[in-house]
């Protein structure tokens, strides 16, 4: 997973900002569950029943996760993503658009750097919106989608975001050129 | 002949260093995620308790075109991983919210962003940044109800 970021800072800077990140959301929120017990205690104790519930129903999906991380940590490494985003792609550019979009991973922000730059060596607008939007389909995320929605749903689910972010990459890349073309005429 | 048999055995040595190294990666990948699922788990058990009386009070519930405006605004506003989008849909699913507020909401909190906007202005443009925001908002909705037809139809 940490192979596949693009923040140029060294790894385990940042790892360790991260794992800080997410150890103070997790004391945080049993910071609240402890406000909520000293105000309404039978409501605390009912949420942590709820809580440990749904963690048992989900143990098997954490599991796989696990092995999908591993996977993606053999075969998916993040210069090699990079390398075939190019601007000269063509219908492969789509498929790795996407195919990354798919496998990037951590909140969207991380990867602006990495899209600039792409971008600025000539990315198509619309394989990057592609990218962007095809970020909604998370591989490792998903034994949890299936355990609450299904497999039809599922890949209802999938089909519907891979068909929408070629949609919204088309669209984005037209009204880019209008607004460039605008630009010119303007200009002219 | 020596150096070949050492060659051939480096190989064998390579492969499950590779696979060790890759688990390890995982696992740290893996241990990091942890506490945000436990969180988010932890936070969507306390809010899942209160959704009867937010029905009551009518954030969701109503007409489907509202519930799904409702959804993708709230996923368009909060900003964080797939993950916790597919948690906190599963759970409101499971607790008797529309399928089709619950799909808007899981499309628009990955797709959308209304916090990060003004980053991506400044990095790719604002024009780009408005109007990509506001597609994936039209088609975070679009999604929502074409599932929702198709389970209809079918399922």
């Amino acid at each position: 997973m940490s192979s596949a970021s693009p923040d140029h800072r060294s790894s385990a800077e940042r790892n360790g900002h991260r794992n800080r990140g997410s150890w103070f959301f997790l004391l945080s929120v049993l910071g609240l569950y402890l406000g909520v017990h000293f105000i309404n205690p039978g409501y605390s104790a009912a949420c942590f029943d709820y809580f440990i519930n749904a963690l048992i129903r989900l143990l098997p999906a954490f599991g796989i996760m696990f092995l999908l991380l591993w996977l993606f940590n053999l075969f998916a490494a993040a210069p090699r993503i990079a390398g075939l985003l190019g601007r000269y792609a063509g219908f492969k550019g789509w498929l790795f658009a996407m195919g990354g979009g798919i496998l990037s991973m951590g909140p969207m922000y991380l990867w602006y750097p990495l899209l600039r730059d792409l971008k600025s060596k000539g990315m198509r607008t619309s394989l990057l919106a592609a990218f962007l939007y095809s970020r909604a389909v998370k591989i490792p995320m998903l034994p949890f989608m299936l355990h609450y929605f299904g497999s039809v749903y599922t890949i209802l689910f999938v089909v519907h975001v891979l068909l929408f972010s070629i949609a919204s990459g088309l669209l984005m890349e037209r009204i880019s050129s209008a607004s460039s073309e605008n630009r010119v005429a303007d200009n002219e | 002949m020596r150096k070949h048999h050492l060659i051939k055995a480096d190989r064998f040595n390579v492969l499950p260093r590779r696979l060790l190294n890759s688990a390890r990666q995982a696992g740290l990948g893996f241990i990091s995620l942890l506490p945000i699922m436990l969180g988010t788990l932890l936070l969507t058990s306390l809010i899942i308790p209160i959704l009867p009386q937010l029905f009551e009070g009518g954030l969701f519930g109503q007409h489907p075109v509202i519930d799904a405006l409702t959804g993708a605004g709230i996923g368009s506003i909060a900003a964080g991983q797939p993950m916790i989008s597919y948690l906190l849909g599963g759970e409101l699913l499971d607790s008797g919210v529309d399928l089709i507020a619950v799909t808007a909401l899981v499309v628009a909190w990955v797709t959308v962003g209304v916090i990060q906007l003004p980053m991506e202005a400044l990095v790719f443009g604002s024009r780009f940044a408005f109007c990509r925001n506001l597609l994936s908002f039209l088609f975070s909705l679009a999604i929502a109800f074409m599932i929702s037809g198709i389970l209809h139809v079918f399922g």
